[in-house]
């Protein structure tokens, strides 16, 4: 045996393995390799429909199964689904019109589970002093409106479903953090706006706001989205990933007022909020042929009412990357193989 | 833990194990019974929701009002079937997922009944397409769910089903193990034990006592294995200590100076000492199983033959037997003592014989030196008596029987005092008492016997024993009244001088005082004269001895003839004499007696053919009647005779204060 003392690499050895290390990393990624050393980044909406994934960061269930996503905000699923769009996310949290909206562009992403649906996230919330008090009051009147979103399916569908066509109504394109600015300052009648939002525009608009009855027309679902690099090459994080927000589900049911005191701490948002929203909320992990029904529904209509450019309803089912959540939950899955 | 614990333990383990696999069963059964009362359900919902889709779709194509009331019924009966009591388990997130979305297809559905009645517009179509789409969306939702359900369901039903195989199995090994258990308890804990037991008895039958079970389970056959190793322990140690025994007895039995023999009940001898060997040159192999009768003959046989049967019946015997060993004749003490087994029965004796040969011989011997002693001491001169500590008399010799004239058969055991009288007993009781004490003491006494005065010298030795005691005393008397008379005369002898025949120191000395004790009694006077041959060593140097004493023979006679009867003249040694004169009234007396001696001892003595001149001194002292005593009388006659001396010899001096010498011319 050796006497001899171990001599340390010097400085500039240990500087160019690092960088070695790290352009190897990168490549990796470039070429759609696993990348060992990259964490998931996921592009999370700020509303209540994320609860899962708050949940799963709070209470470790991320590193529990043995990933460390880097988690970015953004204001609405659209802005999300764009941020995996442009590289600059893996995964985002977006609703399924935004699914349907860029189906029509691109198909370089798939859905790997849906995890909340609602059928009362989404609201009408118009102004008083507009003369909003029902829906016969809208014709003719400007609509604050979320283009390519559940937003602008909701409000298309609920003026379908109250005999309004929706051409008679001033959409008004908005981005949900403009909504309550543009109420308060008179430039819309009524928003169509997601939670937050809605409830943002009815504390500040107070006396003033008047939440329109939803009729039930739009049942959402909101889903984990992944670019389609990731189908396949990086199943391994998807499956925990999903292993976590499932995990999540199952602490959100069994302990509601935990969860609540997350959600509150995570958006910043009071009790009566959380009260506002929670009824509505049904939160379970799954991937299942209504999904594709409801984006075939939702593109029909988009084509139908010319909101997209095409001919053809896409194929949802090339959309839907059901491996990842088979292996975590085969009973989740309700899709043909 | 013992046993007992062990085997209700696994009794109750038993038991609860049973009671564990019919719940788990009972459980598996009952969730099995769910599970497939779930699954029924989930295909009756299945059933209905096909049929509700089947609705929609026929509605979709066909908007009657017949077919709008068949999808009525179908979603009545689904809402129904789904209104059921939801069962606890997994199911439940599946069937409020499948009740979430029932709640959403009535409005939908009404929606879309409400535009049949409208007219055909675009509007109202697009309504149309839209509320379709939504309600089949929704129907599929419904779909979904019942799916979810139908597999949450199956998978309840495997794990019921799964469940029921394991309480299936687990119960089955359970009650396995249990059954295995208690007869493993039994074999580790019972029965591997007790073949312990068995297998370290046999061996100790088989005479290994250090076979052990060794055992260190702390159960109860472990406390029995443990004792049985510490009984055999002891069994082994008395074994040993038996077997010490029986060698040191045979060591004894061997080594005693003694026959020793064993015999059975058919006396068959069963074992010989070595000294049986020795002594008739016999090995005891030769007589070991032999009968007593092929051993000693038929003779000798029938000399033991009675003491045989009485040790047979159990009666311990002693006799004695002669026998010749190694050619002479032999004396024996026999015994034979009885053996008994462990129950009393008699299955034999020992016989025991000592040599008495020499007891024999030393008790003829003994006899002989006993009728030896008793004639000695019958006639021996001495009255020899053996006294008890009662002082009753427990021997007496022929002597002391003739003397007294004592019955010897008729005197003993009665007491001195009753045998000798109370005057003579009163003599000797002190002596009998100091003898009695144990001091031996000698004394004399005179007693009358048949009327005749006898002296008697008695000697009193205590009988005393190693340990002290005075168990009385022996009493030699001798007659010494014989004895008396010559010492009386030889008293007598040895009073007078025998050159001159005057009476020696012994006499004079008692005399004086005698003599001077009756002049006091009397009131007269006495005188004693001292008186020496002057220059009597040279004479008797010059002349010889034999004259010498011719010289003191004669001088003694002409003293004794010079004075009176009355008085006494000895010779006290040598040349010296001393006269006592009694009845002295006056000194002249005295001094006349002196003169008178000074010349009659001037005349010549004729020695050897030979005259010889011979002259005396003489002191003179007188004695008045006072206190004075005979050795100051002597010392001042002394004193007187010196002064003669000094005078010149041949004269005499009178011993007064005052009164000068006188010399006779």
């Amino acid at each position: 045996m050796s006497d001899a003392p171990k001599v340390e690499a010097p400085r500039t050895m240990r500087l160019f393995r690092g960088a070695a290390l790290r352009l190897a990393a990168l490549a990796c990624l470039g070429c759609g390799l696993p990348a060992w050393a990259a964490p998931l980044t996921l592009a999370v909406a700020r509303t209540p429909l994320s609860l899962p994934l708050y949940v799963a960061q709070a209470e470790g269930y991320f590193a529990a199964n043995g990933i460390a996503p880097k988690i970015v905000d953004c204001v609405g699923g659209h802005r999300c689904l764009q941020l995996v769009l442009d590289g600059g996310a893996d995964v985002a949290t977006t609703s399924d019109s935004p699914v349907m909206f860029r189906s029509f562009e691109r198909d370089d992403y798939v859905v790997i589970g849906s995890f909340v649906t609602t059928a009362a996230d989404v609201k009408l919330v118009g102004r008083r002093s507009a003369g909003i008090s029902g829906p016969a009051q809208l014709r003719g009147k400007k609509v604050g409106v979320i283009r390519g979103s559940s937003s602008q399916f909701f409000l298309d569908s609920w003026l379908l479903w109250h005999d309004i066509d929706p051409g008679s109504v001033d959409q008004v394109a908005l981005q949900p953090d403009e909504m309550v600015a543009a109420m308060r300052a008179g430039k819309v009648a009524a928003v169509a706006a997601w939670e937050p939002v809605a409830f943002d525009t009815m504390v500040a608009l107070k006396n003033d706001a008047t939440v329109l009855p939803n009729a039930g027309v739009y049942t959402m679902s909101f889903n984990l989205v992944a670019h389609r690099r990731l189908a396949g090459a990086r199943d391994p994080e998807l499956v925990k990933l999903l292993r976590a927000v499932a995990r999540a589900e199952v602490f959100i049911r069994n302990h509601p007022a935990e969860s609540q005191a997350i959600l509150r701490q995570r958006l910043g948002v009071d009790q009566r909020f959380i009260d506002w929203v929670w009824p509505g909320l049904r939160f379970q992990l799954t991937l299942d042929q209504s999904l594709v029904k409801t984006l075939e529904s939702e593109a029909r209509w988009a084509l139908r009412e010319r909101h997209v450019a095409g001919k053809a309803v896409p194929y949802y089912q090339h959309f839907l990357h059901a491996p990842p959540l088979r292996e975590v939950d085969d009973n989740a899955v309700g899709l043909a193989r | 833990m013992n046993i007992r614990t062990r085997v209700l333990v696994s009794a109750a383990l038993a038991v609860a194990a049973t009671l564990c696999c019919g719940a788990l069963l009972w459980i598996g059964a009952s969730r099995s019974v769910a599970a497939d009362a779930e699954q029924e359900r989930v295909q009756a919902t299945s059933r209905l929701i096909a049929g509700l889709v089947t609705a929609t779709n026929d509605y979709a194509l066909h908007p009657e009002p017949a077919a709008a009331e068949q999808w009525q019924l179908q979603h009545a009966a689904l809402a129904l079937t789904l209104a059921a009591p939801v069962q606890s388990g997994e199911s439940s997130a599946a069937r409020l997922a499948l009740r979430a979305s029932m709640t959403e297809l009535p409005a939908l559905f009404r929606g879309l009944t409400e535009l049949t009645d409208l007219a055909a517009e675009p509007l109202t179509e697009r309504r149309r397409d839209l509320l379709i789409g939504q309600l089949l969306a929704r129907t599929q939702a419904l779909t979904d769910a019942a799916y979810r359900w139908s597999r949450e369901a199956a998978d309840a039903e495997q794990a019921a089903r799964r469940w029921l195989r394991l309480g299936g199995a687990g119960a089955l090994l359970l009650l396995l193990a249990t059954t295995l258990a208690q007869p493993i308890i039994v074999w580790r804990r019972v029965l591997r034990p007790l073949q312990v037991l068995e297998t370290v008895a046999l061996a100790i039958e088989r005479g290994d006592l250090t076979a052990r079970c060794a055992s260190t389970a702390d159960d109860e056959l472990g406390h029995v294995q443990r004792r049985f190793d510490a009984m055999t322990l002891a069994l082994g140690e008395r074994s040993a200590e038996l077997y010490r025994s029986g060698q040191r007895l045979r060591a004894i039995a061997d080594n005693m100076p003694a026959l020793i023999t064993q015999l059975d009940a058919d006396e068959r001898y069963t074992f010989v000492n070595s000294y049986i060997e020795r002594s008739f040159g016999v090995p005891r192999e030769a007589i070991i199983g032999k009968t007593m009768r092929e051993v000693s003959g038929g003779k000798r046989y029938a000399e033991y033959a009675p003491h045989v049967r009485a040790a047979l019946q159990g009666e311990q015997t002693g006799f004695e037997t002669a026998l010749v060993v190694r050619g002479a004749p032999r004396h024996f003490q026999s015994s034979y003592i009885p053996e008994r087994a462990h129950d009393g029965t008699v299955c034999g004796f020992y016989a025991i014989s000592f040599d008495i040969t020499e007891r024999k011989q030393s008790e003829i011997r003994h006899a002989a030196s006993e009728r030896r002693l008793r004639t000695i001491t019958d006639n021996v001169p001495a009255l020899i008596a053996h006294i008890d500590n009662e002082q009753r008399y427990r021997f007496l010799n022929g002597q002391i029987g003739r003397v007294f004239s004592l019955d010897p058969e008729k005197t003993l055991g009665r007491t001195m005092r009753e045998v000798r009288g109370e005057s003579t007993y009163a003599l000797l009781e002190p002596h009998v008492t100091a003898a009695l004490r144990g001091e031996a003491n000698s004394f004399e006494y005179v007693d009358t016997v048949h009327g005749s005065l006898r002296h008697y010298q008695s000697n009193y030795v205590p009988d005393v024993d190693a340990q002290g005691i005075v168990h009385g005393f022996l009493a030699m008397t001798f007659d010494i009244s014989e004895l008396k008379a010559t010492q009386q005369n030889l008293e007598q002898l040895a009073r007078v001088d025998s050159l001159t025949g005057l009476p020696n120191r012994r006499q004079f000395d008692e005399g004086l005082a005698e003599a001077m004790a009756r002049a006091r009694r009397a009131g007269l006077g006495a005188a004693l004269l001292f008186l020496d041959i002057d220059h009597f060593k040279a004479i008797n140097d010059s002349l010889g001895h034999a004259a010498g004493d011719a010289v003191l023979k004669e001088f003694a006679r002409r003293l004794r003839q010079t004075v009176r009867a009355t008085d006494s003249v000895a010779r006290l040694a040598g040349d010296e004499f001393v006269i006592v004169l009694e009845g002295i009234r006056a000194a002249a007396e005295a001094e006349h007696v002196a003169r008178k001696i000074v010349l009659a001892v001037r005349d010549d003595f004729l020695i050897d053919a030979a005259t010889h001149k011979i002259t005396t001194s003489i002191g003179v002292a007188l004695f008045e009647g006072d206190a004075t005593g005979p050795g100051e009388l002597m010392a001042r006659a002394d004193t007187a005779l010196y002064e003669a001396k000094s005078a010149g010899r041949d004269g005499y001096s009178v011993a007064q204060p005052h009164r000068p010498l006188l010399r006779v011319g």
